[in-house]
């Protein structure tokens, strides 16, 4: 797909994800660790490609790691810059390795979305805790509740949203691609 | 049959499933640990502020009952000490609460509630059970007695 778009169109593509993953970020800011941003940077990567997919990633977080309610911290913002793009780079590897069901769930993409997500939290919760002085122990376990949530979110995201999501955009897309 | 591919998802699942669960696991005792420090430390705050005390009931009908290890308050008295094991009825008197019956057991002519506390043996109580103090590892009993 992404080699059928153009050069601005898939930079459009890829700031509308961006901007829909930044405003989703900001409507559920009050569910902690419940977030679609890595769903739509999966997809990204998925349909534009790894590259662009990890650029949404880091687009992203770039703001939302800025313009943060919960405060600013930059070596945080680097490392979840760098966990985000996780997501997109992951879309971009598995896109010609996973081929797509049809729009209905896919317990595939659960156990990827669970696997990257513990990745992400893994990366950014050692960086938390070296950054905050907290021993990475204590860190670790009692971020165990919140990973968890985002873990087992993500996996149900990425299970039932992200063949209808993938699959709606890229028929969308195709259009444009003529 | 499952191909290559299958097992691999399987696999990739049960790592999921064994991540979640090591992480469960280190979480839940890190919590017991925590929790179990917790009510040590507040059993060391108890046993500074109780006192134990082992209470002996004879009926004076062969049934003899015992409430070994009863944790109750410094300074608390024999009577109220009793009261919180058993059902107490006292009369207060001028000299002193009297008890009347103690888990309904009274009515018979010429027998009484009277207290005794272990000193090597058995001593009758020097006071009413409402002014005599306990103190830890104290025994005391008490015995429906006929005179």
């Amino acid at each position: 797909m992404e080699r059928g778009l153009k050069g601005t169109q898939r930079t459009a593509v890829a700031a509308l994800l961006a901007a829909s993953a930044i405003a989703t970020n900001y409507l559920l800011v009050g569910v902690v660790n419940v977030k679609l941003m890595d769903l739509i940077v999966f997809t990204a990567g998925f349909l534009l490609g790894a590259g662009a997919g990890a650029g949404v990633g880091a687009l992203t977080w770039l703001v939302y790691g800025t313009l943060n309610p919960y405060g600013f911290s930059l070596p945080v913002l680097g490392a979840t810059i760098v966990g985000e793009t996780l997501y997109g780079l992951a879309g971009g590897v598995l896109r010609d390795r996973l081929e797509l069901l049809g729009w209905g769930p896919d317990a595939r993409l659960a156990v990827v979305g669970f696997l990257l997500t513990f990745l992400y939290d893994l990366e950014t919760n050692v960086v938390s805790a070296l950054t905050a002085g907290v021993p990475l122990a204590v860190a670790l376990v009692g971020g165990v509740p919140f990973a968890v949530a985002h873990e087992a979110s993500n996996a149900v995201f990425f299970c039932f949203g992200f063949p209808p999501l993938a699959s709606s955009l890229e028929k969308v897309l195709k259009t444009y691609a003529r | 049959m499952l191909g290559k591919r299958g097992l691999t998802w399987i696999a990739a699942a049960l790592l999921c499933t064994t991540l979640a669960g090591g992480a469960a696991s280190a979480y839940f005792y890190t919590r017991l640990v925590q929790v179990e420090a917790d009510y040590r430390r507040t059993l060391d705050d108890l046993e500074r502020l109780t006192i134990v005390v082992d209470i002996m009931l004879d009926y004076g009908n062969g049934t003899v009952v015992w409430f070994n290890g009863t944790r109750v308050a410094a300074g608390e008295t024999l009577l109220d000490t009793t009261s919180r094991v058993v059902d107490v009825l006292y009369t207060v008197t001028e000299f002193g609460a009297f008890v009347d019956a103690v888990n309904g057991v009274s009515g018979e002519e010429n027998h009484y509630w009277i207290w005794f506390t272990y000193e090597g043996d058995w001593v009758m109580g020097p006071v009413g059970a409402d002014a005599w103090r306990l103190h830890d590892g104290d025994v005391v009993a008490w015995r429906y007695t006929g005179f």
